[in-house]
């Protein structure tokens, strides 16, 4: 429902203009109602699908049947998802997302510490699971044609959320947000700290991803400061009453209670 | 007028009461829970005068026809002593291997009860139920019938072989008739309620035929048997007992028939159930006495019971006198009487005032053979029973004089062997009454003025009265003899010599002697009554003091360690008490193994729970005791090579333990007196009953709490079915609606085709829908997790800001729907809680006054700080609460009121709902610490509050910096960045 909003889209586009390079998606879950909804959906959405019932087959598949984005059940019978992930991750950086239900906010965020690049709560809405696939695969194309450094580089990004528009410029260090509700539609440069940039511009490489506590910390402050989370509730609020018009109920950084935090999806500058 | 009910007309109380022991007993010997499953096997004896009529012929003859009817049969133990008929009715049967062991060199086969019932045949042969078993069978019975008793009471039906000669109560007559005494014999009790009982019977000369056609001995025995002169297959001594078995089957039939009639209420033409009293003594013929009572109890249907009576004379007995008592009282219980030993001063009266308060009709003594002048001197038991016995009749029977050794005795009279140990007393008595006389003669010197003596002869006297006072009747008898010698000697002219000159003064000795003899043994015979009672009064208060100790106890272990140290106080024995262990409490009675709960003693109690063959052998017996509800070990026919006595306890409900005590002495049978055993029995009924008392109040509190459970179980349970089905309705019912549609998408049909906005609407039901199941089904799961203990808090410092931010964002569209304030400050503390938790919190008081609202009703959400605490508001201007229900409304399962007046008025999901939401919130601010409540909102609706403690130190925060691009990067951090304090507010 948070993706509801217009989103500036690439991958669906790509997919439908380009049918030969319709992406690979391996599911890996061992309910068959679930793949079989699943396959229908992605089908309709122009992705090709492929099915392992177990931790060990799509382990295997995961390396030898290239797929684009692998959608990894935590409950499977045959071994927890932080391990399946783990195993994927010695082969291949294929991007993992998380299927998973409530109340097991600590097998996602293992999961993600091991390397899974999202996650998502049972039951999900198609919409919801489209986003998290298409951000997916745009991280993983970026890093797939540039190879190295961050996980996007691009140096600019917007995005509008309830009427109020976030621009950010990595490259100038300027971020500034306009409101369409004050009429005027002014453009105010928002004042940050190093630190604060340093953490917004983090988030804003990985815009869409779930980020956990301990990825943030380590990247921002260090791997000293891993077990700080005092740090980033403190930085976390000062970026909200920046950015957002409530902080008490955000629209951009957006809480993942028990596991991080998530910047909604950037996408480029409109203009 | 209704026709008048066939009333059955009611039963006496006596036979009431026997039909409810013989159930209770039933039931006991099951194992009173296995009792319903596991039915009693039945038994069938085949039942002869003599070997060779052809019992085990007759009971395998009956196999045999059971089987071809397709039961299943099995021989446990058949003794065809090499008779050939008998061999070949064995064929075909399935035979169950016998044990092997080794005893005293050679191999013996005995059966193998295990074995047997783990076979568990329809039906199972044993052979010969008053066989004795081998010490050391693998059963570790001493006979067999009480392994056949224990094959019934697994539930497996037996049929086994008698004798009539080996019926305990028959024994000394068939003894008698046949002058051969049987040392196997079966409790009557055994007999009595066997299931069907089938006489073999065969005439005397048939019984002589096939004797001399070798067909029941064979070679040389064959021959010596049948000599018709002497033996034991006499015609003579046949007759006998064939009629003694005809007489006994007879008897046993008519029990049945009463059986019959009282199990189903017909009233009884025979008075209510006598009573007999048999007196018991140390004396061997008393065993013969006991007999005689028995039959004539069995003739009369009459309740036996045996009596003890100890007197200030008998209460010190000999050895071997106390171990004949004990064997003699035994025999009594064996013969099914019950046993009672009572103490007081006479046994004539003190058996007459039992007799009365039991409402016994009939008083059965041994006929006494004591010198006439005793019992004119000290009066005859007899005589004085029969002058003061009423109503109640007085049998007397004649006592058997074989092996009667040095003691002859009825009750209240044995009289004491002289020991080394008595001798030693006797020499000590004397010279205290010498030493006292001495003293008294002394005395008297002072005061000599003869001639007149009075005064001298008094203070003797005197000196007697102190001897029997402090001393004894012994001492008051040598008092009074050396008094007379002194006076004499002192006193008397000529003094200083034994001679008299007046023949007057052999008058003044003879008045002398006599006053001293009847003051001193006056005197004496107060002093022992003053003595008993004081012991009494002890034994009492000890009594007294077990059982206001033991209703303090509050658990198993206090009860136990309570009783195991009184029992070794009282008995100065080591002494043990088990308890079924926790984890097998549940578990079927007879498999229930037992635990030390409390041991008390001088030597600690590793005799019983230490390493090794013996203290396993004691752990043995006890358990035996406690699964057969008997005494076992020491002193007892069960396992008499133990150590330690252990008797079962058990109370109205079964077995609840059992009490074991070890006899300092190591010698001797029977290291327990009757005395001694009495106070263990009443330790044990009292340690029986608290431990039931204990053991009752914690399977009550178990139980209510078990209700309790159930009942929020099932509410739980409608509660959900409700809860889930009726979003799966709707679901249902879209999708199924959107399906019919799909399939009638033919254009020339409209039937069935639905127009774009319903579409939606019913798509719009089914997520909303699932979306609710899916709350319903996470706070199911959560508030059983709490519920369970099994939730650990994640506690990681968190900002009250972001936590309100994550609660709500699963209400967004909603709450936009709607008036809706939040105001966070930015300043509060920060908080050490579990960040997926907290958020939960607020998100179900959200949802709960979103649901119990209507829609144009304002909410909010407000927080502050108070010192130690941080308080979150969430309140709403809806219908609110009625006072008597905000301390109900975190209870599980509780609905508002205004859940039923308000629903309308809220969109469609709000009609229902667990009230699980606010249990749950209520569990994790519980958890973390916090309290959470309702109060009435101003001007109107109702807010909940929860309030979470601030950590102090609160955590290091970061070092406050410069916004980008005003001042310099390097600038080192100046101060502890507050939290209070917004920095770079724009």
């Amino acid at each position: 429902m948070s993706e509801s909003d217009a989103v500036p889209s690439r991958a669906q586009p790509i997919a439908a203009k380009q049918p030969a390079h319709m992406p690979l998606v391996l599911i890996i879950e061992d309910e068959d109602p679930i793949r079989r909804f699943l396959r229908a959906t992605l089908e309709a959405n122009h992705y090709r699908v492929k099915e392992a019932g177990s931790g060990r087959e799509g382990t295997l598949l995961a390396v030898t049947a290239y797929p684009d984005v692998v959608l990894l059940d935590l409950g499977l019978p045959d071994g927890d998802g932080f391990s399946v992930t783990r195993s994927i991750r010695k082969e291949s950086r294929v991007p993992i997302v998380i299927l998973s239900a409530r109340g097991q906010e600590s097998d996602k965020v293992a999961a993600l510490d091991a390397g899974a690049d999202d996650y998502l709560t049972k039951p999900f809405g198609v919409g919801e699971l489209l986003a998290r696939l298409r951000v997916a695969l745009r991280h993983a194309m970026r890093h797939g044609s540039r190879g190295t450094g961050g996980d996007d580089d691009r140096p600019r990004y917007e995005r509008t959320l309830d009427g109020r528009t976030l621009s950010i410029d990595l490259s100038s260090r300027l971020v500034h947000v306009m409101d369409r509700s004050t009429g005027s539609g002014e453009r105010r440069e928002i004042r940050l700290t190093p630190m604060e940039f340093k953490l917004l511009a983090f988030l804003a490489r990985h815009s869409g991803k779930v980020l956990t506590h301990q990825m943030i910390l380590k990247e921002v402050w260090g791997p000293q400061h891993v077990t700080d989370v005092q740090y980033l509730r403190v930085y976390a609020g000062e970026l909200r009453k920046k950015l957002e018009v409530d902080p008490a109920q955000p629209r951009f950084l957006i809480t993942e209670p028990g596991v991080g935090y998530r910047l909604a999806e950037l996408g480029p500058p409109t203009r | 007028m209704t026709p008048k009910e066939p009333n059955p007309s009611p039963l006496a109380p006596d036979e009431v009461l026997d039909r409810f022991r013989r159930e209770q007993r039933a039931a006991a010997t099951t194992g009173s829970v296995a009792a319903s499953t596991e039915p009693r096997g039945r038994l069938k004896i085949f039942f002869g005068m003599s070997p060779g009529v052809g019992k085990t012929y007759a009971m395998l003859a009956a196999a045999q026809r059971m089987a071809a009817q397709g039961v299943d049969v099995a021989a446990g133990v058949v003794e065809t002593h090499g008779r050939a008929e008998t061999e070949q009715m064995l064929l075909g049967l399935d035979i169950i291997p016998r044990a092997t062991l080794e005893y005293s060199g050679t191999t013996l086969h005995e059966f193998d009860v295990d074995a047997a019932i783990r076979r568990r045949p329809d039906i199972l042969l044993v052979d010969e139920l008053a066989h004795s078993n081998t010490p050391g069978a693998p059963s570790g019975r001493a006979k067999r019938w009480q392994d056949v008793d224990a094959c019934l009471a697994a539930g497996v039906n037996v049929y086994t072989t008698l004798n009539v000669q080996h019926l305990e109560s028959l024994n000394d007559v068939v003894a008698q008739i046949t002058g051969v005494r049987v040392s196997e014999t079966v409790p009557d009790r055994v007999f009595d309620e066997a299931d069907e009982i089938e006489l073999v019977d065969l005439p005397p000369d048939a019984l002589h035929e096939r004797l001399r056609s070798g067909k029941v001995y064979l070679g040389e025995n064959a021959m010596r048997a049948v000599d018709p002169s002497d033996g034991f297959f006499r015609k003579g001594n046949l007759t006998a007992l064939r009629e003694l078995a005809l007489r006994r089957t007879a008897a046993w039939v008519d029990s049945e028939l009463r059986r019959y009639k009282q199990d189903r209420g017909i009233r009884a033409v025979w008075p209510a159930g006598e009573r007999i009293v048999v007196a018991v003594s140390p004396s061997p013929m008393s065993g013969k006495l006991v007999r005689a009572a028995k039959r004539m109890a069995a003739g009369l249907h009459a309740d036996l019971i045996a009596m003890y009576v100890e007197t200030p004379r008998t209460a010190r007995l000999s050895v071997q006198d106390r171990e004949r008592l004990e064997a003699n009282l035994r025999l009594a219980e064996s013969l099914g009487a019950t046993t009672q030993t009572i103490s007081g001063n006479n046994a004539a009266s003190e058996l007459l005032a039992f007799a009365r308060s039991r409402n016994v009709g009939k008083i059965v003594v041994g006929k006494t053979s004591r010198p006439r002048w005793k019992e004119i001197l000290f009066g005859s038991f007899i005589d004085n029973l029969i002058r003061d016995s009423g109503d109640i009749d007085i049998y007397v029977v004649r006592g058997d004089e074989v092996g009667a050794g040095s003691t002859r005795s009825i009750p209240g009279d044995a009289i004491r062997e002289p020991t080394p140990n008595a001798l030693g007393r006797i020499a000590s008595e004397l010279a205290a009454s010498a030493a006292i006389v001495g003293t008294s003669a002394l005395v008297a010197l002072a005061f000599y003025r003869p001639p007149d003596l009075s005064e001298e002869a008094l203070i003797l006297l005197t000196g007697v009265v102190v001897s029997a006072l402090w001393v004894g009747r012994l001492a008051a008898i040598g008092a009074s003899i050396l008094s007379v010698l002194a006076f004499n000697y002192f006193f008397t002219e000529p003094r200083f010599s034994l001679n008299i000159n007046d023949s007057g003064y052999l008058i003044t000795f003879a008045v002398m002697l006599a006053v001293g003899l009847s003051v001193g043994t006056l005197a004496a015979r107060a002093r022992e009554q003053r003595l008993r009672a004081w012991s009494r009064e002890r034994s009492t208060a000890a009594q007294h003091a077990l059982s206001r100790e033991l209703a303090a106890a509050s658990d198993i272990h206090a009860v136990a360690a309570i009783v195991a140290r009184h029992t070794h106080d009282l008995l100065q024995s080591d002494a043990v008490v088990c308890v079924p262990a926790p984890s097998a409490r549940a578990a079927p009675l007879r498999s229930r193994q037992l635990d030390v709960a409390a041991a008390a003693g001088s030597t600690g109690p590793d005799w019983y729970s230490g390493e090794g063959e013996d203290p396993a052998r004691e752990r043995g017996v006890a358990q035996w005791a406690f699964d057969h509800g008997s005494t076992a070990g020491r002193g007892t026919t069960t396992l008499p090579a133990a150590r330690g006595r252990y008797l079962p306890l058990v109370s109205s409900r079964g077995r609840v333990g059992v009490l074991g005590v070890r006899p300092a002495s190591e010698s001797g049978l029977e290291a327990l007196d009757a005395a001694q055993l009495a106070t263990l029995e009443s330790i044990g009924s009292q340690a029986a009953s608290a431990l039931e008392r204990v053991t009752l109040a914690e399977s009550e509190q178990a139980a209510r709490i078990h209700a309790e459970r159930e009942r929020l179980r099932s509410a739980l349970l409608s509660s959900v079915s409700h809860d889930l089905r009726t979003p799966l309705a709707s679901i249902t019912g879209a999708a199924s609606t959107l399906q019919l549609a799909e399939a009638h998408s033919d254009p020339s049909n409209q039937d069935g085709v639905i127009d774009l906005p319903t579409r939606a609407a019913l798509l719009r039901t089914i997520v909303d829908e699932s979306a609710r199941l899916n709350d319903t089904i996470a706070n199911l799961v959560f508030a059983t997790r709490l519920e369970s203990g099994a939730v650990d808090l994640r506690r990681e410092w968190s900002t009250l800001e972001e936590i309100v931010g994550a609660g709500l964002a699963r209400h967004r569209e909603t709450l936009a729907l709607r008036p809706f304030e939040v105001h966070v400050p930015s300043n509060l503390p920060m908080l050490r809680v579990d960040n997926a938790m907290i958020p939960q919190v607020v998100h179900n008081l959200v949802e709960n006054a979103l649901r119990y609202t209507p829609a144009d009703a304002a909410l909010g959400i407000a927080a502050w700080t108070s010192e130690t605490s941080v308080v979150v508001k969430v309140w709403d201007e809806g219908p609110g609460i009625a006072d008597d229900e905000s301390s109900k409304i975190f209870e599980r399962f509780y609905r508002g009121r205004a859940s039923r007046a308000a629903a309308p008025n809220h969109h469609a999901t709000s009609s229902t709902g667990m009230g699980l939401g606010l249990t749950i919130c209520e569990g994790i601010i519980r958890a973390h610490g916090g309290r959470i409540w309702a109060e009435p909102n101003a001007p109107r609706g109702v807010a909940f509050l929860f309030s979470l403690p601030v950590d102090s130190p609160q955590p290091t925060l970061p070092a406050l910096e410069c916004p980008l691009h005003e001042c310099d990067p390097v600038m080192p951090p100046a101060m502890i960045h507050p939290v209070s304090n917004g920095s770079g507010e724009p």
